[in-house]
């Protein structure tokens, strides 16, 4: 099942046809339930504009959204469903965290929120704090009470946008395991955001890459690496072994050895093509390409064409 | 709409919360009059001519706390609410925290629990200075020997009563035209300053357009145009305070000083429900059709 369908969502900003800019354009995708799904792209690519298309904070010119297939504008109590941390955590400075999440509880109409408010609080540990002012609390801790207000309601969804920026190496270590677990042992579904790309593809499912608003590549985050490896062979001479692979293959020489744009499959024919040549071959190894590397390549692509 | 004291609650909260800037633009009034009373007591005490001329002209407890609520539509009063107002709208979107609030809430109950409970916070702050002052006063009077009438009876505690709700309304009401104003300029600007400005250039626009109307009704030599102004706020304003006051209207003149307009207290509370309710309406259709990006 879905928790999120998003049908050809598009939003551009501004008020004078000429000085428009399109921040999302026919974006669709779906997250099914109890994925942990990421949304990538570098600044500006349309992240954040979508994840406030879905929880209805900005209006799409065309497109829906649906959450467990209710239309989140014209069903608006959809998204007591849904938690959600959107473009940093910002709160009411003059109010005490503890405070903050009373007023969230509130506004949210949840009922009997204080043992929520003091499990939550708990969780991310933040209880020693939580009488204090907000405005005394680092990025960190707002990033740590942004995550209590998100899971408040105990949502089904929870949707964090950049949820480690701020925080030190181990409460980054933390978060990460903590959304990890919000899916596996508690069956949530989350949407998540994120520059970070290691962060991403440890603990992600599935993800979305997205730059100037358009959807560039979409799938399951092993799948789409497991066709991205590359072949480093040591052999010799390596300019003939380039010579021999590069109609089949893309090639690259380094110093001492070759790169080859080939996956598993493929290894046994590349090895085969060189000794049938008589080049010698010291080592083959394989290189996982990591999501890093594939971010960039694509995006890059998607720069190239353009340009071309 | 049973979560919607739920949403006054967590307004109250916030508002109550920031209490620095709520103290010293809505606490203020009360304080200034506990202030004013005790200054007033020590005059009193000290000087046997102020306590000749209590005597003299003595005051009326139906007066005073009546009085009081002709302060929130004065420059004074309305600079501090209007400060308050757009403090409360426009630090939403200063703080970046409709963020939060939206996705958890529809938006037009989010706005009309705002509007309610800043002016119930207002009204409240209003009962009290009219209290400290009504009772202050009573102690000033009794201080120097003089009469603080009128005597309680059924006539007068329902005739005052009347009076008193209706000023406390006509003030109420001004407060939620100048909330009106201070959410308008709060989407406009996103900002406490920029709301606190635009919404004190539009008050004060609305206040002086009879110079306005006065000019071009002149040019024109159309006194019709003149008798436009009896639908704004600041003139039905000051026809309901006149008729509370006084029990006579408020009366617009033109160029030779003749009477172009003199209405009813019942005209002048319809046409300050129809601007609240027109003001509502806008802010929250407005509202719900914003984009909240920040």
């Amino acid at each position: 099942m879905n928790a999120i369908r998003i049908e050809n969502l598009s939003k551009s900003f501004g008020w004078l046809k000429s000085r428009r800019v399109q921040a999302v354009k026919n974006l669709s995708l779906e997250v099914k339930t109890g994925q942990v799904y990421g949304l990538l792209g570098r600044n500006g690519a349309g992240k954040t504009t979508t994840i406030r298309m879905i929880l209805d904070l900005v209006r799409p010119d065309e497109g829906h959204v649906h959450i467990f297939g209710k239309h989140v504008h014209r069903d608006h109590a959809i998204l007591q469903r849904v938690g959600a941390q959107v473009e940093g955590a910002n709160f009411y400075n003059f109010l005490s965290g503890r405070r903050n999440l009373k007023v969230l509880a509130l506004v949210g109409n949840i009922e009997t929120p204080e043992p929520r408010i003091d499990e939550l609080l708990e969780l991310v540990g933040m209880t020693e704090r939580s009488r204090r002012r907000v405005k005394g609390y680092s990025t960190g801790m707002k990033q740590r009470l942004g995550l209590a207000a998100a899971l408040l309601n105990d949502p089904d969804v929870v949707i964090l946008d950049e949820p480690t920026n701020g925080l030190d190496p181990q409460g980054i270590q933390e978060i990460r395991f903590f959304i990890r677990e919000l899916a596996d042992k508690h069956g949530k579904t989350v949407l998540l955001s994120s520059h970070m790309l290691g962060e991403v593809e440890q603990i992600c499912d599935r993800v979305a890459i997205i730059n100037r608003g358009v959807l560039i590549r979409e799938g399951d985050v092993r799948e789409l690496l497991s066709d991205q490896t590359k072949l480093q062979i040591e052999a010799e001479p390596l300019e003939a072994a380039v010579q021999v692979l590069s109609p089949h293959w893309a090639c690259r020489q380094n110093t001492r050895s070759l790169t080859v744009d080939a996956n598993r499959d493929d290894a046994p024919h590349v090895v085969a093509k060189l000794v049938e040549h008589q080049i010698r071959i010291f080592e083959v190894t394989r290189q996982r390409q990591t999501l890093e590397d594939f971010f960039l390549s694509v995006t890059g692509e998607e720069e190239n064409e353009d340009v071309s | 709409m049973k979560t919607f004291p739920k949403l006054m609650k967590a307004e109250a909260i916030k508002i109550l919360g920031n209490y620095g800037p709520t103290a010293f633009l809505v606490g203020i009034f009360p304080v200034m009059a506990a202030a004013f009373i005790g200054f007033w007591m020590l005059f009193v005490l000290l000087s046997a001519d102020a306590r000749q001329t209590m005597v003299e002209e003595p005051v009326q407890w139906t007066d005073v706390m009546v009085g009081m609520w002709n302060i929130p539509n004065n420059i004074f009063g309305r600079a501090f609410l209007l400060a308050f107002v757009a403090l409360q709208f426009g630090g939403e979107y200063q703080w970046n925290t409709w963020k939060n609030l939206v996705p958890r809430s529809e938006r037009v109950p989010l706005i009309l629990a705002k509007f309610l409970v800043v002016g119930i916070i207002i009204v409240v702050a209003f009962i009290l200075t009219s209290i400290i002052t009504g009772v202050g006063m009573g102690l000033v009077s009794a201080i120097s020997h003089a009469p603080y009438g009128p005597e309680l009876s059924g006539d007068v505690l329902s005739e005052f009563a009347e009076d008193y709700l209706l000023q406390a309304a006509t003030a109420f009401v001004g407060t939620v035209i100048g909330s009106g104003y201070a959410m308008i300029a709060a989407m406009l600007t996103r900002s406490i300053l920029g709301s606190l400005i635009t919404s004190y250039v539009i008050a004060t626009a609305e206040g002086l357009s009879v110079l306005a109307f006065l000019l071009v009704a002149f040019f024109l030599k159309n006194v019709e145009i003149l008798r436009l102004y009896r639908y704004t706020p600041t003139y039905n304003l000051f026809n309901a305070v006149e008729w509370i006051n006084s029990n006579a209207p408020t009366t617009l003149r033109d160029w030779d000083d003749n009477i172009v307009a003199s209405d009813s207290l019942t005209f002048s509370l319809i046409v300050l429900f129809v601007w609240v309710f027109a003001l509502i309406s806008l802010t929250a259709i407005a509202f719900q059709r914003q984009d909240i990006t920040n």
